[in-house]
């Protein structure tokens, strides 16, 4: 009786795994499925889920577009992206090692400091930061997306709580053969906090690249435009055309998806242990 | 130095002076970008928003812009927004994955791991992505599920023009958006609750019911938890969906506070001092959040 009770329930949990998968996945689906109608076919009713020929036109119509340059808006984004990513990681493991492993005078104050930023919401100082940037002649630049997003506190407590739990002995050793401190956090501690660094670099390339509000506030010229203004910008211009929308968004979701396939090991395992603690 | 060491051993032997000029080197940038890019941000939105500040001039007007604040009805409407929002999103986005990790957690292989791969892949796409695509899919024309409507012979729904539907559409968006990793997330809480549990309840005659009830739950305890404060806070600053789904329309009925400020951005008539006040109410509010749930949970922990 028992067993039989057990085997209806894996079956009913196979098949609703399923459905969780496509409850995921049909969004998805459905935007690459659309991508290839024509116009006509989207309006259609009787409406059919797959096209009846799988046509590129939309994707012709999204790259040879004179009003926006799709390709040149992926390269700035894949550029902002990578540099805001090296930024970020070095700034904060580098300040992490030394809260976690050096003494010097007002630690305490700073790491305090550091820490309450981290309760300060976004829109409290939006408008502000925007002045901020205005001032110190960023906006409109590239930079306004690569370095205000670096001041951030929460990678650094992340890495922090990594490093204090490297034991000792292995500094110890490097300090004995005369090694410098930031010899050490390069030869020792980087190579040993891989895992973090993937989980948190990966985070930040995906949030760089799905980027909206700030971008939309900052950037005005289109040559410089983030990927995400010109779906946003190609959904107003082609309403109707939701075919052509659907193809820009198709190849946006692209990179953070095969960031995510490459680094999933890490970042899945990563996930269900900070979730542990 | 070597009673220092036994002492704790976290701190290193004495750092030299070398040491000290290195552990600046390193902390300057990020302390840096903190005072730049947040903390003098903080202090001008606190004192212009004592000011009728336009950019160019600015008097002190006292505690004014927040009076004023305080009695906008959009402002009023917003907040009941948000209060619907959270009543609507966060008790399903607690539930549900609970549910949905039990089925998950039997999996074992590739289909586990599959599935999993499939349950993250909405959390990384982005709001503008999948606003786009459930504007598409909920849409009166050609979406997907007035079609479907249609084919089984009932009437349409223009879910974007009634204030029910609008709201629950962006519910559900975000929903779709966040399952996925809460599941994740709360099997992994499971996964971490020792199978002697079980057995022992088993030994005691305890069916699946109250296994579930007197094992799982109390064992989840703190992953509800954080899954509803996630869940709230996120809701509370929510603003990116609606703005891109309905731009609070109809008639301000999913506005959020958030997105309220944010529109003052591209009004030329508002006074950014009301602006910043506005946003300041928005940060104690929060605030006030967080500090609840820390004095919630703070005696919890002390107890383990």
């Amino acid at each position: 009786m028992r067993a039989v009770e057990r085997k209806t329930f894996t079956v009913f949990s196979y098949v609703f795994c399923f459905l969780l998968i496509l409850l995921c996945l049909i969004p998805l689906i459905w935007m690459i499925v659309s991508s290839f109608k024509l116009d006509r076919e989207v309006w259609a009713y009787p409406f059919r889920f797959f096209p009846n020929k799988w046509l590129p036109n939309n994707y012709q119509t999204l790259f040879t577009s004179k009003r926006v340059d799709y390709v040149q808006a992926l390269l700035n984004t894949a550029f902002v992206a990578v540099i805001h990513v090296t930024l970020k990681l070095a700034i904060e493991t580098m300040s992490a090692y030394a809260y976690a492993r050096l003494e010097f005078r007002f630690k305490t104050l700073m790491w305090r400091v550091t820490l309450f930023t981290m309760f300060i919401p976004n829109i409290a100082i939006l408008l502000t930061s925007f002045v901020t940037v205005k001032q110190l002649g960023m906006l409109d630049t590239f930079w306004v997306l690569i370095i205000p997003s670096l001041a951030g506190a929460y990678g650094i407590f992340f890495y922090r709580q990594f490093f204090l739990n490297i034991p000792l002995s292995m500094e110890e050793a490097a300090l004995v053969d005369g090694a410098s401190r930031f010899r050490i956090y390069w030869n020792v501690f980087l190579p040993n906090a891989k895992a973090p660094m993937v989980l948190l670099g990966t985070g930040s390339f995906i949030g760089v690249w799905n980027s909206f509000i700030w971008p939309s506030l900052t950037i005005t010229s289109p040559t410089k435009y983030q990927v995400m203004q010109v779906i946003r910008s190609f959904r107003n211009m082609y309403s109707e055309a939701f075919g052509v929308v659907m193809a820009a968004s198709a190849i946006g979701a692209i990179p953070p998806l095969i960031v995510f396939l490459i680094f999933q090991r890490y970042i899945i395992k990563g996930m269900l242990i900070s979730g542990i603690k | 130095m070597v009673v220092n060491s036994s002492v704790d051993k976290r701190r290193r032997t004495p750092t030299s002076r070398m040491d000290h000029i290195t552990a600046y080197a390193m902390i300057i940038p990020s302390l840096a970008l903190l005072g730049v890019f947040v903390l003098y941000p903080l202090y001008t939105s606190i004192t212009k928003s004592l000011t009728d500040w336009n950019f160019y001039n600015s008097m002190y007007v006292g505690l004014k812009n927040y009076t004023v604040a305080l009695r906008n009805p959009t402002f009023h409407r917003a907040f009941q927004n948000i209060l619907l929002y959270i009543l609507f999103s966060v008790p399903i986005g607690v539930v549900l994955p609970f549910l949905f990790a039990h089925c998950v957690k039997r999996l074992q292989g590739m289909y586990g791991a599959a599935i999993k791969t499939a349950l993250y892949i909405p959390s990384i796409i982005s709001g503008v992505i999948s606003s786009v695509i459930f504007l598409f899919i909920l849409d009166y024309q050609g979406g997907l599920i007035n079609n479907l409507l249609r084919s089984l012979g009932m009437t349409r729904v223009n879910f974007m023009a009634q204030p029910t539907s609008a709201m629950l559409s962006i519910v559900f968006t975000g929903f779709w958006g966040g399952f996925g990793y809460s599941t994740l997330y709360q099997l992994a809480g499971l996964n971490n609750i020792p199978d002697s549990y079980y057995e022992a309840a088993m030994l005691d005659g305890a069916g699946a019911f109250k296994r579930m009830i007197y094992v799982t739950i109390p064992c989840m305890k703190n992953i509800f938890l954080l899954c509803l404060v996630n869940g709230i806070g996120g809701t509370l600053m929510m603003m990116e969906l609606p703005l891109l789904m309905t731009n609070g329309g109809p008639n301000n009925a999913t506005i959020t506070p958030v997105m309220y400020i944010y529109k003052m951005f591209s009004d030329s008539a508002v006074s950014m001092g009301y602006m910043l006040a506005c946003s300041i109410i928005m940060m104690v509010f929060s605030s006030a959040f967080t500090c609840i749930v820390f004095f919630l949970i703070k005696p919890d922990k002390s107890l383990e």
